[in-house]
């Protein structure tokens, strides 16, 4: 990482702490920067803020997350991850100590039940223990899903957000290149961070 | 359905034969001939992502050190050298290739990858990898593309085609897109031409179109001056 990413990561962190827990906030960001954001944002709050978190994947599988993360020396022992795509990917499987494998993605409007399940991360904490759950990219969800069941997610996700107190909500996704879905979202999400504007700025 | 984000190629009149450019993320093959300007393709299509704030990664399979690179790079007015090193990052592998396994190289450009996280990849070129591997060339051809499908970014193989061969058929079944370029003897002079020959997701020209190289620009399709 050089200096513009680090002062990226401190500024979204600077940002995410001006929201008051429990709430969502939606993290626009070009589609090419989404890996990234994602990335510092992990950064950020396991490293930097030494919170715990879920980490449900939606476009990648998590390993290349996983990877990255290690790739830069980032502490993963607070992070589990939620993958619901590494059956569709080809890539090598790795069942990680951390991680369900979950195959939920034509029905994402079951994955926020997928969220309050997981015996196995009571190890590192249940949705009432951890601090954030950070979502990966909701625009590819349109290929599996209809807009409505996509928004029934977004809904009942919000929903389970609010019903703890500890909880930060982060949805990340391209308002570009998903229009609909960025109306959609923005229904149910009052706190939106524009990441490409953040930059510039810096 | 979500559509497609599309990187612009960076070849001029080439995005309005392909929707507007590489579906992101995807993998491309740009194959050819000796001299037919595939590694100026590969050099335009990082130029262009530089100039748009995307961070480039450039593997050499060829031993050759930047400098040796740049040293022809720098003919072609479109490098700015300022983006070498910074918005393009370059790796030569080729020392990899003739004494590692492939399990051993696959996980360096996994490395690297995670490393500098780019949004564009290029590895030229890809087929000077097959005479080390042998038998084991399609299983790294194809864990190869699978590691570079998972990663965010566009890449693009470059490959040499050997005479009598229409491409190399050994990664074109795996990757997204084929883009040709050939050079054709005509009327006493060779006449270089570009064809795109798959793109997955996109209604693409299709047919041989006329190119040039010059140092301007480097690839130009000359049909889109028509």
């Amino acid at each position: 990482m050089d200096e513009k990413d680090s002062k990226l990561v401190k500024a979204l962190m600077k940002e995410l702490k001006k929201i008051e827990k429990p709430d969502i906030v939606f993290l626009d960001t070009p589609t090419t920067q989404i890996a990234k954001t994602n990335f510092f944002l992990l950064n950020g709050l396991l490293d930097l803020e030494d919170k715990k978190g879920y980490f449900m994947t939606l476009d990648r599988p998590h390993q290349n997350m996983a990877y990255l993360l290690n790739n830069h020396d980032i502490n993963q022992e607070n992070l589990w991850y939620i993958d619901t795509v590494s059956h569709l990917s080809g890539g090598k499987k790795v069942d990680r100590e951390n991680v369900d494998l979950v195959d939920n993605i034509f029905q994402i409007e079951k994955l926020t039940e997928v969220l309050k399940k997981g015996e196995k991360r009571n190890d590192l904490g249940t949705l009432g223990e951890i601090d954030f759950v950070l979502i990966d990219n909701l625009g590819p969800m349109l290929n599996y899903n209809n807009i409505e069941n996509i928004e029934d997610f977004v809904s009942s996700f919000k929903e389970l957000i609010f019903s703890h107190d500890n909880l930060i909500g982060c949805l990340v996704m391209d308002s570009e290149s998903n229009k609909d879905l960025d109306k959609v979202v923005r229904r149910y999400v009052k706190n939106v961070i524009e990441v490409k504007k953040l930059k510039e700025d810096i | 359905m979500a559509e497609f984000e599309r990187l612009s190629t960076g070849i001029n009149g080439l995005d309005e034969m392909v929707d507007g450019g590489f579906p992101f993320p995807s993998v491309s093959l740009v194959a050819g001939g000796a001299g037919t300007g595939k590694t100026t393709f590969g050099l335009k299509f990082l130029t262009e992502g530089a100039k748009q704030g995307e961070q480039g990664l450039f593997f050499t399979t060829l031993s050759e050190p930047t400098q040796w690179m740049l040293r022809y790079a720098n003919q072609f007015e479109f490098i700015d050298k300022g983006f070498f090193g910074d918005e393009i990052k370059y790796q030569d592998i080729g020392l990899l290739v003739q004494n590692e396994g492939y399990e051993e190289i696959l996980d360096f450009i996994d490395d690297k990858i995670a490393e500098v996280m780019p949004q564009r990849i290029v590895i030229d070129p890809i087929t000077v990898v097959a005479p080390y591997f042998e038998h084991e060339y399609r299983s790294f051809l194809f864990e190869l593309i699978n590691l570079l499908k998972n990663w965010q970014a566009v890449s693009l193989l470059t490959g040499e085609v050997a005479p009598g061969e229409p491409y190399p058929q050994e990664v074109t079944y795996a990757v997204d897109s084929v883009i040709l370029l050939s050079m054709l003897e005509e009327e006493g002079s060779r006449r270089k031409y570009l064809e795109v020959l798959k793109m997955r997701g996109t209604d693409h020209t299709t047919g041989k179109q006329p190119i040039s190289i010059t140092t301007e620009d480097g690839i130009v399709v000359l049909k889109s001056r028509f």
